[in-house]
């Protein structure tokens, strides 16, 4: 889960036609413009994600400059919450200060998870 | 990269001549550029990936190709091989209308994680040893 440092912003519900972004390293794309189903893992505790409302999918690509990351090198994909969602799996607005935007799919990425989400996802931002 | 002659030798030590053995051999050095991912990677904290894990991963997909062949007749589609979580790799093949992921994790006393499909809605999940799923796996895969 993301560090708790009292975000300034209201947690809300993600309705399911909600959009979920996601950064793709571009190791992460396969040869034929597909995602690897690599690409869907937990960090602290989640899959972080980014809600359609209060981000675009560039701003998404943009946001792992802080960390130092090359945009270029990042491809952006989105997943309808509703779609994720699943018995055992749910999705949780998370917002953080710097991102309001922020959000955790919670629950176990195995295979067939991860299979599922390489296949749901559409690409939205190319890498380049 | 290089072609590595043990890869070469572990695959011809064996009894059986595997029609693509050659083939295996190059598949199994190409995923050797996962090992130029260093820690942090992707940004979300993935680690680096390990010669060990590799080594194990070739030898996952030899033991399987063999009994593929072995018991079965059949000479296994080639993977793509990904880079998985937490340094661990992904087999990936999609064969037709069927298709598996099979996670070899970083440790080595972990369990393979693995599902398939087709398209006719059939499917296979599951958690086994590496030594006990290989070749049947492969198999329901060229069904």
């Amino acid at each position: 889960m993301a560090d708790r440092v009292a975000p300034p912003w209201p947690v809300e519900s993600i309705p399911d036609e909600g959009l979920l972004y996601r950064r793709v390293h571009q190791k992460l794309l396969n040869a034929w413009s597909g995602v690897r189903a690599g690409a869907f893992t937990d960090y602290r505790g989640g899959m972080f994600t980014d809600w359609s409302k209060y981000s675009s999918p560039h701003e998404t690509q943009l946001r792992a400059s802080v960390s130092g990351f090359v945009s270029q090198e990042l491809a952006v994909v989105a997943l309808a919450a509703g779609d994720v969602r699943s018995p055992g799996r749910i999705v949780l607005h998370d917002p953080l200060p710097d991102n309001r935007a922020h959000a955790n799919v919670i629950g176990e990425k195995d295979a067939e998870a991860r299979l599922k989400f390489s296949r749901i996802c559409r690409i939205v931002i190319a890498t380049q | 990269m290089a072609s590595n002659p043990q890869r070469h030798k572990h695959i011809s030590n064996t009894d059986l001549e595997l029609p693509n053995a050659e083939q295996i051999v190059a598949a199994v050095e190409h995923a050797r550029t996962l090992l130029d991912l260093g820690d942090n990677w992707d940004g979300e904290g993935s680690p680096s990936y390990s010669e060990a894990t590799l080594e194990r991963a070739s030898d996952f997909l030899i033991a399987s190709s063999v009994g593929l062949w072995e018991h079965y007749g059949r000479v296994m589609p080639l993977p793509q091989i990904e880079p998985g979580p937490g340094g661990s790799i992904d087999f990936h093949w999609q064969v037709g209308a069927r298709e598996i992921l099979l996670n070899l994790p970083a440790n080595s006393d972990d369990m393979l994680d693995f599902c398939g499909d087709t398209a006719s809605g059939e499917s296979v999940k599951g958690r086994a040893y590496a030594a006990t799923v290989g070749s049947w796996l492969l198999a329901w895969l060229t069904e």
